[in-house]
């Protein structure tokens, strides 16, 4: 198992000192033909491993529940973020893992994600499944859904 | 007491003890201060004392016993009585000084002190090492084989888990002299069960959850079992009988103890209570209120207090004790006597495991659950591949080589025995298991989730494995895959269409999608039919009553052990709510105070 983004990591892409504007910190998810930002603040680290592939037809909170992941002597359900988004699946051959702060989840996301400052003032709304606004061709996911 | 018990006993005493008396000085300082009570004090010493007539230290305990009761009056810094509680705490300090530190040549060297609140973390950042070291050996295997290295990592780890666990039977050490010496006081005859489920106990625990133990099992004989003549009287067996089990409870760690005596006695405890003249009158409160009042301090039922019980600081120096581990304790109904329960949450623990291979997948099957493994001489087809009998739909063609044969009762006595084929038996291990998360729909026989060689493991009871060769072609067809759907799907049990009606409405102008049952046997077929987030189900039903649902829910034979469940009755009396809850109900609601708002919040909370 190897961290790539650790705690620290996330925090210090978390300061909103480096703009003359107040920035917050992302995860970007490249997708298919759409780019998704994740809050940065709500994820303790992100890491790549293998996770523990669960039986067909288990579930976390009615998302299907692709397996489970230990980090810390904790175990996490894995949820794909296409579940959240009401997206196809699409089949990628590397993935990363976004744990949640609270311990709750491991969120799989594509190996194409990487850290970045956006303006936040600047989300508009947006009309679409599991998008809390945009923020330039950027769709915010809503993580209230994972409350 | 073998001779190795007597040095971990020793060793567990000389821990303890330093902890509980370096809070009694600091406190005693602060007070000094004006920063602090001496409340702190006077339930430490009483666990102290407790804990010393374990170790026979009667000297000690009667010193504990004098202090406590120095206590039992109001002090300030600057009285007599305070400056003889210094010098009482002073020379029992001396006391036990001199028996925990004394010479003790054969004695092995004792166990360095681990800090209570940094074992856990100190375990997480080994285990962290370990599992980096792990993977570095199995990358390195690949290449070249290092057999030192992997033997040292494997010794790391054990090293590991012997300085945060403990083994369990050092929880019920010397508790059968205390339990002698109290009801030989009390002129009482009283035999001890001690069990437990797990082999291993997180140090940090052990510490606190004996001194809770000593003052539960001196609780349950001066006040729970009666005297040889009063059982006889009652029908009873003239020896009393008093229960001590600990065992894991999903993310819990779980200590009962239970005695066959008269139960507590509410008529003495609605006198003390209503001489205190609280704002609150004795009918008003339920009655888990009114038996938890004797968690309160002071609170005692004895009208004289003696040497082991009366003041009413026992029961509130467990609570206190179980509150430091974030845990709560309880009284449990039961049918005869009183059982109190402790719960501490469980990150972690230790389980031994055979490892053992199917369908691809390493899986970790507890021993307790294992008769024998043999090896595959002929085709047994009756019997289940574990991997598929667990839920995974493997097509990779695996010879099976061995059975694991499994002790199952009910099966016994059908003549039918249990046993599942595997296509490797890696040997038995100590592992360390994580608590799984709260998914739905896994099989009930996983109890937790492990790293092994630098892999995520499934932990699996035999015991609650399903017989059946591919339950997962049952789970599939009744899972439905959520589909870009608006709502979580509610499924409401009531036989009352006047509450299923208000209660759709409710949830379905809230963005819920709802499903309607007439009883507990509807529900079950609505559930063989489709998937639900959460279930609202009533208590009295025909054919199959609220609690006979769940019941059934929660048990083996149903696919969704986890579901969410509310249970929303008239029937808003403690009994039914305390059944439900231990039958598995996550919430208990009263028709009586229905109101929405409350209603969807709840609602919100579980989904």
């Amino acid at each position: 198992m190897k961290e790539i983004f650790d705690a620290r990591a996330l925090e210090l892409a978390n300061r909103e000192t480096r703009e003359s504007r107040p920035t917050s910190s992302f995860l970007v998810v490249d997708m298919e033909d759409q780019r998704w930002a994740l809050p940065s603040r709500y994820f303790s680290t992100v890491v790549e491993t293998t996770p523990l592939e669960c039986p067909r037809g288990v579930s976390w909170r009615g998302y299907r529940c692709l397996g489970l992941l230990c980090w810390e002597l904790s175990a996490y359900p894995v949820v794909d973020i296409v579940e959240l988004i009401g997206e196809r699946p699409v089949h990628h051959s590397d993935y990363l893992f976004a744990l949640l702060r609270d311990k709750s989840l491991a969120l799989r996301l594509p190996r194409k994600t990487s850290l970045a400052e956006l303006f936040h003032e600047d989300m508009s709304p947006v009309q679409q499944s599991g998008a809390k606004g945009k923020i330039g061709d950027i769709l915010v996911l809503d993580m209230e859904a994972l409350r | 007491m073998s001779r190795s018990n007597e040095a971990s006993l020793q060793q567990l005493f000389a821990s303890e003890t330093r902890k509980r008396l370096e809070l009694v000085f600091n406190t005693v300082e602060e007070f000094k201060k004006g920063n602090s009570d001496l409340t702190p004090v006077k339930t430490t010493l009483h666990t102290l004392k407790g804990s010393a007539n374990m170790m026979g230290l009667e000297e000690a305990a009667r010193k504990a016993h004098e202090a406590e009761e120095i206590l039992g009056s109001p002090l300030t810094p600057h009285s007599p009585e305070f400056a003889r509680l210094e010098r009482l705490l002073g020379e029992l300090q001396e006391l036990i000084g001199e028996t925990v530190a004394g010479p003790r040549e054969s004695a092995p060297a004792p166990m360095p002190a681990v800090e209570s609140a940094g074992s856990i973390s100190i375990l997480q950042r080994l285990l962290s090492t370990v599992a980096k070291l792990e993977t570095l050996v199995k990358a390195t295997a690949e290449k070249k084989k290092e057999p030192v290295v992997e033997s040292e990592v494997r010794r790391l780890r054990e090293l590991t888990f012997q300085t945060v666990f403990a083994p369990v039977h050092q929880l019920f050490l010397g508790l059968d002299s205390v339990v002698q010496s109290v009801s030989a006081s009390h002129s009482k005859k009283v035999s001890l069960h001690c069990r437990a489920s797990t082999d291993q106990i997180l140090r940090d625990y052990l510490t606190e959850l004996r001194g809770a133990l000593v003052h539960l099992v001196s609780n349950s004989v001066v006040h729970g079992i009666e005297t040889p003549q009063a059982r006889i009287e009652r029908g009873k067996d003239p020896q009393g009988l008093l229960t001590v089990e600990l065992f894991q409870d999903e993310r819990f760690i779980c200590l009962e103890v239970h005695d066959d005596g008269g139960g507590v006695n509410l008529d003495k405890l609605r006198r003390s209570y209503e001489k205190e003249n609280r704002p609150q009158s004795w009918e008003a409160l339920e009655l888990e209120e009114k038996v938890n009042l004797l968690f309160e301090t002071g609170r005692s039922l004895r009208d004289t207090a003696d040497h082991h019980a009366g003041r009413g600081v026992g029961l509130a120096a467990v609570r206190e004790s179980v509150h430091r581990l974030n845990g709560r304790v309880f009284f449990k109904p039961v049918d005869q006597g009183t059982c109190l329960r402790i719960e501490v949450p469980s990150p972690f623990f230790l389980s031994r495991c055979l490892i053992a291979r199917s369908c691809g997948k390493v899986f970790g099957l507890a021993t307790s659950s294992i008769e024998k493994v043999e090896v595959l001489e002929s085709e047994e087809p009756t019997l289940p591949i574990l991997g598929l009998a667990f839920g995974y739909e493997s097509q990779e063609a695996e010879r099976p080589h061995y059975i694991v044969w499994c002790q199952d009762e009910v099966s016994a006595k059908k003549s039918v025995r249990k046993g599942f084929l595997i296509s490797d038996c890696q040997g038995i291990s100590e592992i360390l298991g994580y608590a799984l998360p709260s998914v739905s729909h896994l099989s009930p026989s996983a109890f937790g989730v492990a790293s092994w060689n630098a892999e995520t493991i499934f932990l699996v009871d035999l015991e609650d494995l399903r017989m059946e060769t591919n339950p997962a072609r049952r789970v599939t067809q009744k899972y439905v895959p959520r589909v870009e759907e608006d709502g979580k799907r509610v499924l409401v049990v009531d036989d009352s269409v006047t509450t299923r009606t208000i209660l759709l409405d409710v949830l379905k102008r809230n963005g819920y999608s709802v499903e309607q049952a007439v009883d507990g046997l509807d529900a079950q077929a609505k559930l063989a039919e489709q998937s639900f987030d959460l279930i609202v189900c009533d208590l009295e039903m025909p054919n199959l009553n609220g609690l006979e649902f769940l019941e059934w829910l929660r048990s083996e034979q149903s696919p969704y052990p986890s579901l969410p469940f509310v249970l929303f009755t008239s029937r808003d009396d403690y009994d039914s709510f305390q059944k439900a809850r231990l039958l598995g109900a996550d919430r208990c609601l009263g028709k009586g105070d229905f109101q929405e708002a409350k209603f969807l919040q709840i609602v919100s909370r579980l989904l």
